[in-house]
């Protein structure tokens, strides 16, 4: 016992001493709060005008005025730098926004002073860093980094208070992702929106969930703000693909392929992912016996995968949640769609 | 030999009243498992005065017993603060002080430590009140009109004296507080502050500015069964560390903190599919989730070395109530196990992200470097029993709690590029336990 403690205490002296030598190092002192007579330094930009490093806190001094120039704006591009831990999310490349651009400008300079607070800062590890950068006609870039943590937007030594809607987003951030969901639809021709093919066979590999990249589908996550539903723009085309064991596995049965009236599904697929303490506790020994695999496609051109175990316990399945109960009224529409 | 069998008799008092709410596991064969490996922990702290705390705690206990929790009291019971250093444990009571509370003095004489009792001007019990009285009186106001509408913790002292309340100041910027809007906000000074409160609470009130605790978001891939401390993502990928295991709704399940996600999946370092909350099992006012394992089973273990140690671990033996003065250890995913962490308040109602949280504990630093950092939140706060090869539950990371401090070199003294504190806010485990339904597995 005293040996053992003996060499506790002599393990704990070098941790001491480790942790001396390691904390001399001050490289990650709190960014905070920017003086009120410094105007931090705009943060360099690289040839898609995004920042090549994320600047850190803006702190909570702000001047009158706006917090980015109004006139003159081309566009407003959404930029993304890693955050401090790595995750299955990897920053979005750039996304330029020129349609409506100064409808984004005009709610970033609405954005109330951060001025009359403590700086508000949460601590949050977010798997990305962002910043809204808008561009100009004849005059250079300004960059204006979004600080999650401290739920602050800061340019030019003004500093404005941004509001998260669902502890991810800043409601700036969902009206760009909203105008940038319209201008990609804008731009993409509803012909060539496609649903993927139903595959014609899935192996327990295909539909068990294991890890974070068995999971459905899910490409509308990216242009998807906090307070948006799970598929928040038009859907262009649905495809329902049915399963039914055979004694190879589950084989394709039926599929169905619809392009119109497809509104009534879209919300019932809404309400059905917006369920989220619904779960619907199947075990998963074994696997189903019989699953509908339901591909969505959108206005924008992304894709995503509902999967629907009906036997031999129904659920509802997207990404990033556990089984729910699947409503009612969606499992007879697939009913009518597949019979 | 006096010593001993006071060792005996309090741990088999705890170990009686916590009996229905934990779990114990069958000893497979010996401390070391599949996931140890060398120690690397540091107590920070000397092995007889650990010893002495255990048996102070347990004096404490005998006195107010452990149904209960750090925030309700009943009786003359004003509070106690632990002393291990030098053996002491003070008693302050309101009114005539009870034979219960004399045995317990006469036994910790027999034990060489001192139980003193001191005369108190309120009860815990009318103070609870008063806090309670406070916050409904300035819910909703702006703190432009009332001060006191910018408290973000309200704390008993342990001493009967009064509220010790913490608020938002615009005059402090490095106060910086999280979720805070303007109207939280006061400018007047902690005299003005705590005028203001006095009047409300209808006792005395100490004041001094402080940022509102912050949570912290934030070892690398745990499988089944499952321990405290190790890396959990939710599913937007925000980086936390898991509690401890047990038993909720029938199922087994992790302990999480709230603000690292209440519905979707949740998965281990790794990315492998961990569990997910039972339908509404969370608590927003403890800052917790009950997040049940899909596949395997929860241990009664927690990760007890550096965030970058593959497997040391020890045994959770019981878990107990928090006791101003007691020193505890924080062990969550980012920043490893740190010790020599002080309790300041127990049982107090402290603001994270705009939600009254319950039954935080405080606690500083006293021989470490830092005592939290942002990816800890959810992980465990433990303290040695008897020995430190058999470790109390004491809670879960809800948020830091004091000033920043200078974070160790990222990918060496901590997993990521993180923010680190001096100080820690948790939840004391009775809430979970006595109040919420939770049964923890144990060793004991």
């Amino acid at each position: 016992m005293q040996t053992r403690l003996r060499t506790a205490l002599v393990v704990a002296a070098a941790a001491v001493a480790l942790g001396a030598v390691t904390v001399g190092v001050p490289l990650a002192l709190h960014r905070g709060v920017a003086s009120p007579a410094a105007i931090p330094e705009p943060p360099e930009l690289d040839a898609a005008h995004c920042p090549v490093t994320w600047p850190g806190g803006v702190g909570t001094a702000d001047r009158p005025g706006p917090l980015v120039p109004a006139d003159g704006v081309v566009s407003v591009t959404l930029c993304e730098l890693p955050g401090a831990m790595p995750s299955w999310i990897e920053p979005t490349p750039p996304r330029v926004l020129t349609a409506r651009a100064d409808e984004i400008v005009a709610a970033m300079n609405a954005l109330p002073s951060a001025a009359d607070g403590n700086g508000n800062c949460t601590l949050t590890a977010f798997p990305t860093e962002m910043s809204l950068v808008v561009s100009y006609a004849g005059r250079a870039p300004v960059a204006v980094p979004l600080d999650r943590n401290c739920g602050t937007a800061g340019a030019d030594g003004r500093t404005r208070r941004i509001i998260s809607t669902d502890g991810t987003h800043p409601a700036v951030v969902d009206t760009f992702l909203a105008r940038y969901r319209e201008q990609l639809a804008a731009a993409t021709s509803p012909a060539a929106v496609k649903t993927p093919a139903c595959a014609a066979a899935l192996s327990p590999a295909d539909i068990e969930v294991r890890t974070r990249a068995d999971e459905p589908r899910d490409d509308f996550a990216r242009n998807r703000g906090g307070a948006d539903t799970f598929a928040p723009s038009a859907l262009v085309e649905v495809r329902a693909c049915r399963y039914r064991t055979s004694p190879d596995g589950l084989r394709l049965a039926t599929q169905h392929a619809q392009r119109q009236n497809l509104t009534a599904f879209h919300d019932l697929v809404n309400a059905a992912t917006q369920r989220v303490t619904d779960t619907s506790d199947c075990a998963t020994a074994g696997g189903p016996t019989a699953i509908d695999v339901v591909w969505l496609a959108d206005a924008t051109g992304a894709v995503a995968e509902l999967r629907v175990p009906r036997q031999p316990c129904p659920e509802f399945r997207r990404a990033g949640s556990p089984g729910l109960v699947p409503p009612p009224q969606l499992l007879t529409q697939l009913d009518h769609w597949l019979a | 030999m006096r010593a001993l069998r006071l060792v005996t008799v309090t741990i088999a008092v705890v170990g009686l009243a916590s009996s229905t709410a934990t779990t114990a596991f069958a000893d497979p064969g010996g401390a070391a498992d599949a996931k140890s490996s060398a120690s690397t922990a540091v107590q920070g702290i000397d092995a007889a005065t650990l010893e002495r705390q255990a048996k102070l705690d347990a004096l404490a206990d005998l006195i107010t017993g452990t149904a209960g929790t750090e925030e309700r009291h009943s009786g003359g019971y004003a509070g106690v603060v632990v002393d291990a250093e030098h053996g002491v444990l003070s008693v302050y009571w309101k009114g005539a002080v009870p034979q219960q509370v004399r045995d317990v003095q006469a036994e910790a004489k027999t034990a060489g430590l001192a139980v003193t009792v001191t005369d108190a001007k309120y009860s815990a019990e009318e103070l609870e009140a008063a806090r309670a009285n406070l916050e409904k009186a300035v819910e909703g106001k702006p703190a432009a009109d009332v001060p006191a509408a910018a408290w973000n913790s309200i704390a008993v002292e342990p001493d009967g004296s009064g509220l010790f309340v913490t608020y938002n100041s615009s005059a402090a910027p490095q106060a910086r507080s999280a979720g805070v809007s303007a109207a939280q906000v006061t400018a007047v000074a902690p005299d003005a502050f705590a005028s203001n409160a006095q009047v409300l609470a209808g006792v005395p009130v100490r004041a001094a500015v402080a940022a509102e605790q912050t949570p912290l978001y934030g070892r690398a891939a745990d499988s089944s069964p499952y321990y405290g401390g190790a890396r959990i993502y939710n599913s937007d990928a925000k980086f936390c560390s898991t509690g401890f295991g047990g038993r909720y709704a029938g199922s087994d399940v992790l302990l999480g903190a709230s603000h690292c996600g209440t519905s979707g999946n949740f998965y281990n370092g790794a990315y492998n599919l961990l569990g997910a909350p039972i339908s509404g099992g969370y608590n927003l006012g403890y800052d917790v989730t009950f997040v049940r394992i899909f596949v395997g089973s929860a241990g009664a273990n927690y990760y007890d070395g550096a965030w970058n140690d593959p497997g040391y671990n020890k045994r959770i033996e019981t878990w107990t109530l928090n006791h101003v003065g007691d020193s505890v250890c924080t062990s969550g995913a980012m920043s490893g196990i740190h010790c020599g962490i002080k309790v300041k308040y127990a049982g107090v109602d402290s603001i994270i992200e705009g939600i009254t949280r319950h039954n935080v504990v405080q606690a500083l630093r006293t021989t470490t470097n830092m005592a939290s950092a942002k990816g800890d939140s959810g992980g465990p706060v433990v303290a040695c029993g008897a020995t430190c090869d058999m470790m109390q539950a004491r809670g879960i990371i809800s948020g830091s709690y004091g000033n920043w401090v200078v974070c160790p070199v990222a990918g060496v003294g901590t997993a990521g590029s993180t923010e680190c504190f001096e100080g820690v806010s948790y939840i004391g485990m009775s809430a979970f336990v006595n109040n919420l339904g939770f049964t923890l597995f144990t060793w004991g």
